[in-house]
């Protein structure tokens, strides 16, 4: 399906970025722009998306590139669909070539402190944030004849979850079935599928979300290294050019991607099957020492629990 | 986690079936019913409800047993309430000791001819048929001090995806996250996480889907071999009694099992190292017969966007 011998270069290409004013969705449009491409970055926050904008204007390599910011939440069919339009217009109407999702926040939480407003939103803000502009990419892509690509960003917590991310895993392994399903429909119409699994990444978002996490996933996370959101851009880029439908950014992200693989097209049996083997035997040893950490906090969680109200 | 000396026994205790009045739902509700367990099936049709009620009590082994139908929507959280209420009242207020989800309905349809109400509704009817009486079920028996179980059913679609599915995986996948996420932060309150994925079960909902399926999905799902609710039924309950994560019901089911785990705790190392490098030499091979089948499809394809008036 993918091209091995021939790489998919950005130059000339209208890039499509959502969650493009901050984190991996900036530095992805930041790099889009210095191999030529034409960039539309869409975000909600105006001053977010004006700052970015700046830095986009500075990685410029020539006068040609459309560099623009839209400001839409792109999380309802609507929104994006407004969003397209808008970044469509100074194409002439054409769509972009490329779609890179890289909108979505997490918010971890004990599970028993949820109520269903809460799981809606954390599902809009991991599923929703990607699957209705993909949605609206697709339909137009198909109705133009564009043989475009469609790249996801999900989370190596698409792959397996632990205590803490009972409203954010939902989504992201979501994200996953969406893109294994297109992955087998778009042979239909010539378009690509990819999906990123990024591990821990250094961003505002990441800040946002320590705030708020469970001190029980903290200490399980101790010991996690994460990555730069320009490291992590590289790697999708990278990825999408070498047309590898599941892209990983660190040891840890392959391994998990060979273990979960099944029937989703690999990018190397011969790699993968390393990986696999390697996680054979230590994904569970893992799995083990993050369980004892669980079941250590169990007291100090019941005293929490009291402390809240939610038992007696 | 699991007590693998001491199978679990659901004489005597309440299992709460959601989807209880049809399909794998029923077939569940009555072999709980056959090993002496009190049983709430929960559902929206009244008639249905009482036609599976009237099944359910042919089975009946003993006059202490609490057998009885309750009519809610439970894809809330406010019907999963009223639902636990109500099924809770006869056993004075205590909730059930399992909970088994069968609840959810399946749309298969083309990705481009989708729009936000319907992704929405189709991930209610596959996540959060589901999802909504799991918060609640987990909340309650927190509160309660129940180390009861709680058992998500996915489908063999929340281990890989192809045409047809892209508004229903996602649910399915979601279904898989979540169970992943509270197997592990159900240490903290000794309960149990189960969750199923089963294949084509012939039931009333199978008929249903197929009536919408899109041809090239029909075609491809030829050769699939399905089973009867029933079947389904005693594999789950098999599953659980024997204190396992991920249950599957046929080979096919294995193999992905075996060939997605990730972290997820395996049932059985050695059996599941036979499965994965089934799956590893065989699922490329199915999955490029698969990908062969939609690319040959793609002539009539465009005319049937033509004749819907997608393309021109």
């Amino acid at each position: 399906m993918f091209f091995s011998s021939k790489k998919w270069d950005p130059r000339g290409r209208h890039c499509f970025v959502t969650g493009g004013s901050s984190g991996a969705g900036l530095a992805l449009a930041v790099l889009l722009v210095k191999r030529g491409a034409h960039v539309s970055i869409v975000a909600r926050n105006e001053e977010r998306l004006q700052a970015a904008l700046v830095e986009l204007e500075k990685h410029r390599q020539s006068s040609e590139q459309i560099i623009k910011s839209y400001s839409f939440a792109v999380n309802s069919e609507a929104g994006s669909t407004a969003a397209l339009q808008a970044a469509s217009e100074p194409h002439g109407g054409r769509c972009p070539d490329a779609f890179f999702l890289c909108a979505g926040t997490s918010r971890p939480s004990f599970w028993i402190e949820q109520n269903e407003a809460l799981m809606r939103s954390d599902l809009d803000a991991s599923y929703g944030a990607q699957a209705f502009t993909a949605l609206v990419a697709s339909k137009e892509m198909v109705k133009q004849g564009v043989k475009g690509k469609l790249v996801f960003v999900s989370s190596v917590l698409g792959y397996f979850s632990i205590v803490g991310y009972s409203t954010y895993s939902p989504g992201k392994f979501a994200l996953r079935g969406l893109a294994e399903s297109l992955q087998s429909e778009f042979l239909l119409y010539g378009i690509d599928v990819h999906i990123a699994f990024p591990g821990t990444i250094y961003s505002p978002g990441y800040e946002a979300e320590n705030k708020v996490k469970p001190k029980v996933t903290l200490k399980i996370e101790e010991t996690d290294s994460g990555s730069t959101p320009e490291y992590v851009a590289e790697c999708i880029l990278k990825g999408v050019q070498k047309g590898r439908f599941h892209i990983t950014v660190d040891f840890i992200g392959n391994v998990f991607r060979a273990s979960t693989a099944g029937s989703s097209p690999r990018n190397s049996y011969i790699t993968d099957l390393f990986y696999a083997l390697v996680g054979y035997v230590a994904l569970p040893i893992w799995r083990n020492s993050v369980d004892s950490t669980v079941r250590a906090h169990r007291q100090e969680h019941q005293e929490y629990l009291k402390q809240k109200g939610i038992i007696g």
